[in-house]
């Protein structure tokens, strides 16, 4: 059952203002937006649920990159989810887990898939590529790239070493 | 109403075609469910356009990953768009741009979103992290872990030594 246009107007309303009230840095405003507090990471592997490990969360992305904001490039309603396409960018100057800032600054596209029950926000679920921010805060390498090659011969030589001996062998 | 579910229904059902025809390993199967054949890779930046780039592509990936499987695990129906999340499996072996083939397996979760014009398929534009697949197949580490920063701190000494300057004055 798609949602009639008064639910859409309204789901619409609480993501944009999820979205904005972060980029104004008013996280309690944000986690307001959700019914239930819960973030999912995909490419981590990461879960925050509760408004205790979602506010604890906030504060950990906000040290590291203190000017992090987002720019919202498309909107999908479906009948229990909002999809957002859009950028985020930040500067990092702050630790990240153990990682001591690097002043670099990253612009990172990401997918998120707000998921609702009815007119409540329910889940933040979010698709992003771990390595587009690494490689622009300069802490890794495509690995696919000449010196990303390079490092990962040196870096990695048993498994590149088994891996060349199957080839060789065929099997 | 119903014709606005009926189209929906309709792209639904080609794009479960499509999941099908790949995972058959069906590729003119799979070219006819596009009235033009598109991919866009968000991480990498890559554009497959057209039947010839998109079936070298294909071709690219079963060679690497002949097992390769599509398992789908939501759709979301909006306007314009059919949004899929999904899990990617598949075992390394075969080579994949000149690194040769490890033999390991990897579980990749993504987000494609699946374009339409009107009944017809125009693009499949891809979320997902390379950092996933790279470190399963044992050819990158998690920076975060602690082999990670040994070997990030290893391979990056400028821009780790800068980060720890940075961190100590403050600034």
């Amino acid at each position: 059952m798609a949602p009639d246009p008064s639910l859409r107007r309204r789901r619409e309303e609480i993501v944009r203002e999820h979205m904005d009230s972060e980029n104004r840095h008013e996280f309690d405003a944000t986690l307001d937006t959700f019914g239930h507090p819960r973030y999912e990471l995909i490419g981590t592997g990461e879960v925050y649920d509760g408004a205790e490990q979602v506010g604890r969360y906030y504060e950990d992305t906000r040290r590291a990159f203190p000017d992090q904001r987002n720019e919202l490039l498309a909107l999908h309603h479906a009948d229990d989810a909002v999809l957002v396409e859009a950028i985020v960018r930040g500067t990092h100057r702050g630790p990240l887990r153990n990682l001591p800032p690097t002043g670099r600054e990253f612009e990172l596209p990401i997918l998120a898939v707000f998921a609702f029950q009815g007119e409540s926000l329910v889940c933040e679920r979010v698709y992003f590529d771990q390595t587009t921010v690494l490689r622009q805060l300069g802490i890794a390498r495509d690995p696919l790239s000449l010196t990303g090659r390079l490092q990962t011969l040196v870096g990695h030589p048993l498994t590149i070493a088994r891996g060349l001996v199957r080839q060789f062998t065929g099997r | 109403m119903a014709t606005l579910e009926g189209a929906a229904a309709r792209r639904e059902e080609l794009v479960r075609r499509h999941v099908e025809a790949e995972n058959a390993a069906d590729y003119d199967a799979a070219l006819a469910t596009f009235r033009h054949p598109r991919y866009e890779y968000v991480a990498t930046d890559e554009v497959y356009d057209g039947a010839e780039q998109v079936r070298a592509h294909w071709d690219e990936l079963s060679r690497a990953f002949p097992d390769q499987e599509i398992e789908i695990v939501a759709l979301h129906n909006s306007d314009d768009a059919v949004l899929m999340e999904a899990i990617a499996r598949g075992t390394h072996a075969g080579p994949l741009r000149g690194l040769p083939p490890t033999g390991r397996r990897f579980e990749q979760p993504f987000l494609a979103i699946f374009v339409f014009e009107g009944d017809a398929l125009v693009c499949e534009r891809v979320y997902y992290d390379t950092a996933t697949v790279l470190q399963q197949l044992g050819i990158a580490r998690d920076p975060a872990s602690l082999t990670g920063r040994l070997e990030t701190a290893a391979s990056h000494p400028l821009t780790i030594s800068r980060g720890i300057v940075r961190g100590v004055l403050g600034r």
